[in-house]
């Protein structure tokens, strides 16, 4: 380094660190979304257990609903409440570039909001209203528990924050975006296509469909959390990089 | 700023000293990022700064050391479950020394303007 200070560089590297920063922490939320969801599904699932430990729906609803939705409500408001604060935080900074940082993180936590509360809330909407509605079109059996639209719409939450970061930030590719974007849109429309094969409860035996029905539930979560945690460790380790490389 | 005060900043020249000697900590080329990124993040860990400047971990010590004599920073050790990290906080002092020194820059190039 020279021996008087290089204003600009100095103000390179706080944006270099800002970079860093905003990435790792977007790899550290997409770790947790991605797991936080997995959490809640087991969770929902759980509440088959009733039956088994023969428990009456008012004891379910105080053992598993009310700490379910408050435990969805915290995971699906917490990366905003970050990314507003974060927002705040550097709109108030002196530092050249901040409206781009800060609009950076607002929409890294609008994405994982819209991710998280699509997941789970639309898990809700669809078994008890979407299902009913595609079912009796045909589209989809009314006896699968899969949950497409909150698939698709996690995906087209990530692909539009790609749309609209690569607009702001010309010089970051935001491929950590892209990556489960992708995969869930896809994986939604291979659910969509195995849902509509699945035959008709009449024609085949309730164990063949349970089966069916259970290898999608768990293979779709398994798909999701792995995509959000390889994502995710992706984007931490392209933030080390950031931090090491040389201008 | 009082005239008396003013008077102290100008060189024998008469011209307007551009960088006052009360701020000769942030003046140097590592300890003025440093500054920068605190003020802007509050908190930071050692390995981060010490990677982002590529400075080797006695060279940055050296730096922090000067600026912790003067409370412009604090260390904290902080304790995860399988390493320890060293945390580097801006103190108020700090953080007003850093404010003062980039308005005085400002009104350097105001001047020059």
């Amino acid at each position: 380094m020279a021996s008087s200070v290089d204003y600009n560089q100095a103000f390179q590297l706080a944006n270099k660190f800002e970079e860093y920063r905003l990435i790792k922490s977007w790899g550290i939320m997409v770790i947790v979304t991605g797991i936080s969801i997995a959490v809640y599904r087991l969770w929902w699932v759980s509440f088959e257990l009733l039956r088994v430990f023969q428990l009456d729906l008012q004891q379910g609803i105080y053992l598993i609903i009310i700490p379910l939705n408050t435990f969805a409500i915290i995971f699906a408001i917490l990366p905003l409440i970050l990314a507003i604060s974060s927002y705040i935080t550097i709109k108030r900074t002196t530092v050249e570039d901040n409206e781009i940082s800060s609009k950076r993180y607002l929409l890294y936590g609008i994405t994982l909001f819209t991710l998280y509360f699509n997941n789970v809330l639309m898990l809700m909407i669809f078994e008890r209203y979407v299902k009913i509605l595609l079912s009796s079109q045909g589209i989809v059996s009314s006896r699968t528990h899969i949950d497409v639209s909150s698939l698709m719409l996690g995906g087209f939450s990530c692909l539009i924050s790609y749309v609209l970061l690569t607009r702001i930030v010309k010089r970051t590719k935001f491929k950590e975006l892209l990556a489960p974007g992708a995969i869930l849109i896809l994986f939604s429309l291979i659910s969509l296509f195995l849902g509509s094969t699945i035959p008709p409860l009449s024609h085949t035996s309730y164990r063949l469909v349970n089966a069916i029905e259970n290898s999608m539930l768990w293979g779709n979560t398994i798909i999701m959390v792995a995509s959000f945690v390889g994502s995710g460790l992706y984007s931490i380790r392209k933030a080390y990089r950031i931090l090491e490389e040389r201008e | 700023m009082t005239s008396n005060e003013r008077e102290n900043t100008k060189t024998p020249a008469g011209r307007p000293d551009l960088l006052p000697p009360q701020n000769h900590l942030l003046t140097s080329p590592v300890r003025f990022p440093i500054m920068l990124i605190l003020y802007i993040n509050k908190k930071v860990r050692f390995g981060e700064l010490q990677r982002l400047l590529h400075l080797t971990a006695g060279n940055l010590e050296h730096h922090l050391k000067k600026l912790e004599e003067t409370n412009y920073i604090i260390r904290k050790k902080e304790l995860f479950p399988k390493r320890t990290y060293t945390i580097i906080m801006i103190t108020k002092v700090g953080e007003n020394a850093f404010k003062d020194y980039s308005q005085k820059l400002r009104d350097v190039l105001d001047k020059v303007e």
